[in-house]
């Protein structure tokens, strides 16, 4: 089997996000109110991204047996309910960027914004009424079994990293972030996108659990390299504010680490800066952080942390994929581990 | 003589970075084998919310139907008609999947179907490209299909001639059932052409049916 480099990946992201983007603008009312509602609708989508979710959804589906257009309303569901959360989030998080652009909430307020993000969950909610006749009604109600699943692991994480940032809660290990990530992102970045893709190319036959498996490494792995890319990525590529998660007081896994190594004066600063409100946060401050992560060692924690979670990925490819004959899809659904780990956007 | 420091383990920095590998390992483990095991125990029964007490059981729980004896033929009436509500919904099922089915059967052997492609606005003597999609919905897989145009034609009777019309890729590949094929259509516009809006279609050899409608906006 030949493996994919992460440029051809990196291609194969682009198809499909060429596709699933396609299918979605079907979804985008034209009518009125354009100005105040639809037009702020179709702004996120409209900036591209890494279009990794619906990747793996059309990729699974084709893999397990499936073709490409059965799993084209789950993946225009799953990117219209990611770019809601991401609406959402970001007016949670005062994030000042997204995709290179200033957030829907600093460009057009908070209350059209909430609106908007509400819009496009009842948007996804059309697409995957759509798969009822696409792939009958047994089939459908399992992909909206899962959207179901999905929707509440991923607002229970999120509940969870508000309160804990609320809270200021400190005594916070890697056991806990991983808890917080396996909820918060994996479960709608990877394990969702898998499992209904999965689910739609075998006609309901593929085992689910091992696809959480598969899924969750998968994400860690991704979740991971983005903390760090937040950190010391590029930001022409990244696209994010640079050091967004260090300013919105995220507990990353540099944080928790950098919390149970520090002692004294360093452990003060790095409990001083936690305890901070985000508008209190300066860049001199966020530039301390992180030149206390590298005396540390934080950073280089993360990265061998999730090279480790890669490793586990591997092994469980092979159990989840057992049965799956090869193809272009299941490559890229393999090299998919190596890409998490590499990409620097 | 002073003791001299041992000297360094230059295997130490690897064993170091093995062990933070085996613990986002063995911490990922045991918080994806916790999730599988909460989603098993946390399997819904048919309803998601407790039944609201019969108000004529008794005591020990049995129900007082002699207290009502109206009672066992309205719950047997209520059984039946939700009985007939999923007999009528699996019938309507059944009739959905065969009208779908007919409609294959009935139509075309190869139909193709496209969205409509809008163009420009462009000014005469300049080129402008859309992206599109084809789609063939049912039928057999065909030979390959070359792209083609008709004339785009103006309400005044100007036309654009097909030669100023380019397709990539020009031919496309053998067409799978329910497949899909993006297009890149580059019109170049001749120069001292009439302004307003110019309509034709792109066909393709070997799929009779399929025919998608475009339309160009030429500016002054």
């Amino acid at each position: 089997m030949t493996p994919l480099e992460v440029a051809p990946v990196e291609a194969e992201l682009e198809r499909y996000g060429a596709l699933t983007g396609e299918a979605l603008r079907a979804y985008l009312p034209e009518g009125e109110p354009r100005r105040y509602l639809w037009d702020l609708v179709a702004d996120y989508p409209a900036r591209g991204g890494k279009a990794l979710r619906p990747a793996l959804c059309l990729a699974s589906t084709v893999a397990f047996g499936g073709e490409t257009c059965e799993g084209l309303p789950s993946a225009v569901a799953l990117e219209l309910l990611h770019n809601a959360f991401l609406v959402h989030d970001d007016i949670e998080d005062a994030s000042l960027l997204r995709r290179g652009h200033p957030t829907l909430h600093l460009e057009h307020g908070v209350p059209l914004a909430i609106n908007a993000g509400d819009a496009l969950v009842v948007l996804a909610g059309a697409a995957l009424r759509d798969n009822r006749r696409l792939l009958g009604s047994r089939l459908a109600t399992g992909v909206a079994d899962e959207f179901e699943l999905m929707a509440r692991r991923t607002i229970e994480g999120q509940a969870r990293e508000l309160g804990w940032r609320r809270d200021g809660v400190r005594d916070l290990t890697a056991d806990d972030y991983l808890d917080l990530i396996m909820h918060k992102t994996c479960w709608y970045t990877t394990i969702h996108p898998l499992r209904v893709g999965a689910l739609i190319g075998s006609l309901g036959r593929a085992d689910l659990d091992a696809l959480v498996r598969f899924g969750f490494y998968l994400g860690a792995a991704f979740q991971i390299q983005d903390d760090v890319l937040n950190l010391v990525g590029d930001q022409s590529k990244y696209g994010k504010e640079s050091c967004g998660d260090l300013y919105e007081g995220k507990r990353t896994l540099m944080v928790i680490h950098l919390l149970s190594e520090t002692r004294g004066d360093d452990r003060r600063t790095v409990e001083r800066f936690i305890a901070l409100e985000r508008p209190e946060r300066t860049a001199e401050q966020i530039a301390a952080m992180i030149a206390l992560m590298r005396e540390y060692g934080s950073l280089e924690f993360a990265r061998e942390f999730g090279l480790g979670i890669a490793a586990a990925a591997e092994d469980a490819f092979e159990l989840a994929f057992a049965d799956v004959p090869d193809s272009p899809e299941r490559r890229l659904l393999h090299a998919l581990i190596g890409w998490m780990l590499e990409r620097d956007s | 003589m002073a003791d001299r420091d041992p000297a360094p383990d230059p295997l130490a920095g690897l064993r170091a970075m093995a062990e933070v590998q085996r613990a986002g390992l063995e911490a990922a483990a045991t918080v994806v084998e916790r999730m599988l095991e909460l989603g098993r125990l946390g399997t819904r029964g048919p309803f998601p919310f407790p039944l609201p007490a019969d108000p004529t059981a008794g005591s020990n729980g049995e129900r007082r139907s002699e207290d009502d004896p109206g009672r066992d033929m309205r719950r047997l009436r209520g059984d039946a008609e939700r009985m007939l509500e999923l007999w009528g919904e699996w019938m309507r099922l059944l009739l959905d999947a065969a009208a779908d089915s007919a409609e294959v059967a009935l139509g075309p052997p190869s139909r193709g179907a496209a969205d409509r492609l809008s163009l420009g606005p462009a000014k005469p003597g300049g080129s402008v490209s859309g992206r599109t999609w084809l789609h063939v919905l049912d039928g057999p897989p065909t030979a390959p299909a070359r792209l083609t145009a008709t004339a785009l034609t103006a309400a005044d009777g100007s036309t654009i001639d097909p030669g100023a019309i380019a397709f990539e890729p020009a031919v496309l590949g053998t067409f799978d059932l329910r497949s899909s094929q993006e297009i890149v259509v580059t019109v170049d516009l001749p120069e001292g052409i009439a302004p307003g809006p110019y309509h034709g279609h792109i066909l393709a050899t070997g799929l009779p049916e399929l025919s998608l409608p475009v339309r160009i906006e030429v500016s002054a």
